[in-house]
């Protein structure tokens, strides 16, 4: 479920590898997180830049998710400390500018479990919803009436239903380039949350061996 | 299409004489880039095509051309004509630093919000309300972005309050400032332009100031030559930090300790052909003891630009530019290059860096090297 108080706007560039898989595997498993988040994958995470990250904020959104390939993992070597840089420079300039800092948050992690993923970004619009207001400070957020809940509810659910097919697409994607071959288990298991998040498990062991071969 | 921006900038009283070309520091390197073609194709109406090329966002806006031209055609704001009208066309010019700058300044437009001004040193005073206020501009964001460069323009805004403090003078430094918005004029984002500067102009009448110091010449250029023209008069004072330090030392009330060296400084081209602005600086340098200032052969409204402007366009053009002048400064024998703006200081330092250029000369902003003369008279 989403955020029991309002319903933050998020935008969240994830990476097209671990993370992307979270999302999907969210997806596969039918669970819904608030309907105004926004999921950009991006290639690599290294790729999201401070003018991204500031223009969002340009357009209202109430907070930024960065989610990353965990360390070691990232596919292309350091994409991911590159990105831990950007959200440092862009962390400083938002305290400069009068945001609070806590609305950028990087999440670097290579765990696939989509049950992880979205109480991330619940846990996440928690603490938006907490900032909003504050001190004068903030644009507050734009209250959402209890009336436009079944809206929410459906949407979540149209979303959720469609992404199974997708999770499909690219778990055979990812297996035709020969990793994370356990992924297509972990989708074919479905809604048995238990077993694919062991498998999920095998498979994040991989990329360190990946990573390996890569130099 | 730009009947108005020739109406405006005079362009149908060009003779073709070539002289901006010929004073153009971009045209010398670009034999492709021409303002004198750019003013004859406009007005033989060849405009539409001409928006989409590159050559819209190779201007420096450093006034050169337009100091010399006999009949005073205005090619900056023909430059910015032309920008508004590449936007709305849906081109755009290639931002630097992958558009950090930009997107901050947009941030300042759109958004509410009050700056954090807790880079102010400790040992420094400053007020929310006052008759004088220190508008900072975009001194603290640039702390962030060009620390790599070793630039500390965050000491160079805490310079210039302790030099205020020293005439007794007890800033204020807003926290409801914003960007002047001198790059997105330049640029052609009008609107995003206007938003900033009626922020500001809140955010001083709120101040109670009646005067206005700036420590940057394109702030100072902004308030003083372009508000005007789209907010009407303006209701209090503005100046330069070298106009303001000025009169206190001439009314006794700031003086300088012993510092020997030799220096050069460096024209910036809002403060010296915008403003006219030439020997405020140079008569500072010249009230610290022991100070020597070697001129470069380009000076005052002949000054080389630094090479890049509004973070929008830096190229191999920019930084020959930028080592061109870095190399004229080094050859008056001096030990330090001063400038009086903040962007020169960025991009002459980024060029010495990116090309390590050996006998490289110090790069110094004016109020560094005053207050660090400060120090010296107070212990003597
Ligand atoms: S200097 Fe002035 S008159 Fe001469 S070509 Fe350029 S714009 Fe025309
Ligand atoms: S303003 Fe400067 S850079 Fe632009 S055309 Fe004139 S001389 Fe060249
Ligand atoms: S000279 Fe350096 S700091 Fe200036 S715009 Fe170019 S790259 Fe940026």
């Amino acid at each position: 479920m989403a955020a029991a108080r309002g319903n933050p706007r998020i935008l969240a560039f994830v990476c097209s590898w671990h993370p992307m898989a979270a999302a999907d595997n969210a997806g596969a498993d039918g669970r819904s997180y608030g309907t105004a988040t926004a999921i950009v994958p991006v290639d690599c995470a290294g790729v999201v830049s401070a003018a991204a990250i500031l223009r969002a904020f340009s357009s209202d959104v109430d907070g930024v998710l960065i989610a990353a390939c965990g360390s070691g993992d990232c596919h292309y070597s350091n994409g991911n400390e590159s990105c831990e840089r950007v959200v440092q420079e862009t962390r400083d300039l938002m305290g400069l500018a009068g945001l609070a800092p806590q609305r950028l948050r990087l999440d670097l992690s290579s765990d696939v479990d989509g049950g992880r993923f979205v109480a991330l970004l619940d846990e996440f619009a928690v603490e938006l919803a907490g900032l909003n207001g504050r001190a004068g400070r903030e644009r507050p957020a734009p209250s959402r009436s209890a009336g436009k809940k079944p809206a929410k509810a459906s949407k979540a659910k149209a979303t959720a239903r469609k992404k199974p097919a997708k999770a499909k697409r690219a778990a055979t994607k990812k297996t035709a380039t020969g990793k994370r071959t356990s992924r297509k288990k972990s989708v074919a298991a479905g809604k048995k949350p238990a077993k694919a998040s062991k498998a999920k498990a095998a498979a994040r062991k991989k990329p360190a061996a990946r990573a390996k071969r890569k130099r | 299409m730009f009947e108005k921006a020739i109406r405006e900038t005079k362009a149908y009283y060009c003779l073709e004489c070539g002289i901006c070309t010929g004073s153009c520091p971009v045209s010398r390197l670009n034999p492709q880039y021409s303002p004198r073609i750019m003013v004859e194709r406009a007005l033989l109406d060849d405009d539409e095509t001409m928006l989409s090329e590159r050559e819209v966002w190779d201007c420096l806006t450093c006034g050169t051309c337009s100091a010399r031209c006999p009949s005073t055609v205005d090619f900056n704001e023909f430059t910015r004509a032309m920008r508004i009208g590449a936007r709305e066309s849906g081109f755009e010019g290639v931002d630097t630093h992958a558009g950090i700058l930009r997107a901050l300044m947009e941030l300042e437009a759109r958004r509410r919000g009050r700056r954090d001004i807790s880079w102010v040193a400790d040992d420094l005073r400053v007020s929310s309300r006052g008759k004088v206020l220190f508008f900072t501009g975009c001194l603290p964001y640039y702390g962030v972005v060009f620390s790599e460069l070793g630039v500390d323009t965050v000491g160079m805004a805490n310079s210039t309050i302790r030099l205020m403090n020293a005439c007794g003078v007890r800033p204020v430094v807003s926290r409801d400032e914003r960007c002047c918005g001198h790059d997105l004029y330049w640029t052609g984002d009008r609107d995003s332009f206007k938003k900033l500067a009626r922020k500001n102009l809140k955010m001083i009448e709120e101040s109670g100031a009646r005067t206005v110091v700036f420590a940057c010449p394109e702030c100072y250029a902004m308030f003083s030559q372009i508000y005007p023209k789209f907010v009407g008069k303006i209701g209090f004072d503005m100046m330069h930090i070298s106009e303001f330090l000025v009169s206190h030392v001439e009314s006794g009330r700031l003086s300088f300790g012993e510092k020997e060296s030799r220096v050069t400084y460096q024209d910036p081209c809002r403060l010296g052909r915008f403003l006219g602005v030439y020997e405020e600086p140079r008569a500072l340098l010249g009230s610290v003891p022991g100070l020597e200032l070697a001129e470069m052969p380009r000076v005052r409204s002949e000054a080389l630009c630094c090479g890049s402007s509004a973070w929008v366009g830096c190229t191999r053009i920019n930084k020959s530019i930028q080592l061109e002048r870095l190399s004229e400064a080094a050859d008056t024998g001096a030990t330090t290059l001063v400038t009086s703006c903040p962007k020169c200081n960025i991009h002459l330092s980024c060029a010495a860096k990116d090309k390590d250029t050996d006998g490289g000369i110090e790069i110094s902003f004016l109020t560094d090297v005053l207050s660090d003369a400060l120090a010296g008279g107070t212990e003597s």
